[in-house]
């Protein structure tokens, strides 16, 4: 598999617009989970809530804090990142000229996952480099606490972190190969994350069939795997999409099984599909 | 046209592509049906058939692309499609297809690491085709051309034993059809066998040792050139008619004879064209005009096409 990967790696640190993604996925991170809650507590600092909120926002809290965006609008750039990159092999007719190389199919496509998920590590580890820069410079300018986190909770979370959004990445993926396209698979994928998600959401507390269903459902497991790993962080913040809905072992096992799930489904269907 | 000398013991060498009955339906559509097709090491296959009539459905099976309904694929006892049978094969199937916001160097670079090929075959793959002034471009900024010659350049990156390639020169000008039909003929000279999809009817029959016609996914035809031209023809203008009639009936019996105007056209070896002069003017005929009218590649695969599909073959050739 090494050949497809290294092939992969080349593909992917060439492709423009694949930074461009990942500069606007960390501007976003940046914005939302540091920047606008900074501002917020400036412009009200003695507003009731603005001692919980700044301290949200210091190296204690980067392993819970550095989540934050993970599970809603961090999952939906990453169903993008996945969908163009195996969905433009489709577009472009690419996939036959790899195909044809010698490598089998599901070499390639391991090829393509396996560089893709490195991709997203090294986009989780900068995520969370620039977010302990936030969280120092925001400490340093509030003269508030330096403490750091502990070394296994930051560990904890880049693991979490990397398998929320490959999961996500890989929904991308199997999306684009199921459709064998770019466009529409980025379209469905966020209809699903953003609009049925939330609709199961709000509608659970209220209906205990789909309260039920409710659990099931990836970005809700995302949102309760970063619940798990900072409980104080999760419940103070309200980010949205992260709550303990279900247990972070649950949680833990239901995104990895998506994440195999969709891998296995883009599998099958590559391997048995005529390339035309 | 001058045929191309088949190279020594090219049919006699060893089999590197052979399909055994091989056949694709999709849904109630038969695009393929019983094609069998044997290519020798140094040898070049014309694969020659109208549009639609399933010749990229079945390089696509040959390269394991598209799984076959019935029968079977196999480059060199292995089949269609395994790594191994893949790694010997160099192939480009309908347009060349590379990532455009790649240069053609880092293309080739991506399918060298795919293929587990050594980096440095890159530069020697661009130079081949003479596209190493212009590696650094980006494939998007390539002209039709130039995307052609790259797609040849990923095909021979793995100095493959086998070539598989679907209209090579399409899009090519005079200069770059040359260089491209050069480099083929010392690709089967170096005893490559070379599978070759192509409308330039002419380029085939310069190049190719035997043909195979597809028509309607059916093989209808498999042979050399010289066989599918069949034998030619003289054509005689001179008078008076009827005693050179009589005596080319006498000299030839069963010879085909067809009079338009003073013009004879005699179904005759063309080898026996001074027998046949010597035999007329001996019978008090004057004789002012012989030469020798060989069918081309064009007109038989023209004439197959339309007895298999009723005339619409012309406007495709």
């Amino acid at each position: 598999m090494w050949p497809s990967y290294s092939a992969e790696l080349l593909k992917l640190r060439k492709r423009l617009a694949l930074w461009i993604l990942g500069v606007i996925w960390l501007a976003l991170l940046l914005l939302f989970t540091y920047l606008i809650p900074y501002t917020t507590y400036r412009a009200h600092p003695g507003a009731a809530g603005s001692a919980r909120l700044l301290a949200e926002l210091l190296p204690a809290h980067l392993a819970g804090q550095g989540l934050s965006g993970y599970a809603v609008w961090g999952g939906a750039l990453l169903i993008v990142l996945g969908a163009m990159t195996l969905g433009a092999e489709y577009g472009w007719g690419t996939l036959k000229t790899m195909l044809s190389v010698r490598a089998g199919r599901l070499t390639v496509l391991a090829g393509q996952l396996a560089a893709l998920y490195t991709a997203v590590l090294l986009l989780v580890l900068v995520a969370f480099l620039l977010s302990g820069v936030a969280s120092v410079l925001i400490a340093a300018t509030a003269h508030a606490s330096l403490a750091s986190p502990s070394a296994a909770g930051l560990v904890r979370s880049v693991a979490a972190g990397w398998l929320i959004l490959s999961m996500w990445c890989t929904l991308g993926a199997a999306l684009a190969v199921s459709m064998r396209s770019v466009a529409f698979p980025i379209g469905l994928g966020l209809l699903w994350l953003l609009v049925v998600e939330n609709l199961v959401r709000a509608t659970a507390p209220a209906l205990g069939a789909v309260s039920a269903l409710e659990k099931g459902l990836p970005g809700v497991n995302a949102g309760a795997l970063v619940a798990a790993l900072d409980p104080a962080h999760a419940a103070a913040s309200g980010s949205e999409g992260i709550a303990p809905i279900v247990g972070g072992g649950q949680a833990l096992a239901v995104v990895l099984l998506y994440l195999l799930l969709f891998a296995a489904a883009s599998a099958v269907l590559l391997r048995r599909r005529d390339v035309i | 046209m001058a045929e191309r000398a088949a190279p020594p013991g090219a049919l006699h060498g060893e089999e590197l592509l052979r399909t055994d009955k091989l056949g694709k339906r999709f849904g109630r559509l038969t695009a393929v049906e019983g094609v069998d097709l044997r290519l020798r090491r140094g040898e070049v296959l014309g694969f020659l058939g109208p549009n639609g009539a399933g010749k990229t459905t079945t390089l696509r099976m040959i390269l394991g692309l598209v799984r076959p309904s019935s029968g079977r694929a196999e480059i060199m006892g292995l089949p269609a499609g395994a790594p191994d049978a893949l790694g010997r094969t160099g192939s480009l199937v309908e347009t060349p297809a590379f990532y455009p916001y790649l240069s053609g160097r880092d293309n080739l670079r991506v399918l060298a690491r795919q293929g587990r090929v050594p980096e440095a075959r890159v530069e020697t793959a661009l130079g081949m085709v003479q596209l190493a002034a212009r590696g650094a471009d980006r494939f998007a900024h390539y002209s039709l051309g130039m995307k052609q010659r790259l797609g040849v350049a990923a095909a021979l990156l793995k100095d493959p034993e086998l070539l598989v390639l679907d209209e090579p020169t399409n899009g090519l000008d005079p200069a770059g059809l040359a260089a491209m039909n050069r480099l083929l003929r010392e690709l089967a000279g170096s005893g490559k066998g070379v599978l070759l999809s192509s409308h330039q009817l002419s380029e085939v029959e310069q190049l190719c040792d035997r043909v195979a016609v597809i028509v309607r996914g059916r093989l209808i035809a498999e042979g050399t050139v010289t066989e599918l031209r069949g034998a030619g023809t003289l054509l005689l203008r001179l008078a008076p008619m009827e005693p050179a009639l009589r005596c080319l009936a006498a000299l030839l019996p069963g010879a085909a004879l067809e009079v338009q105007g003073d013009l004879l056209r005699l179904g005759a070896d063309p080898a026996r064209a001074a027998e046949v002069v010597r035999a007329l003017v001996a019978a008090g005929v004057d004789v002012w005009e012989v030469r020798v009218a060989e069918r081309s590649l064009e007109e038989v695969f023209l004439a197959m096409s339309e007895e298999q599909e009723g005339g619409s073959a012309r406007d495709v050739a």
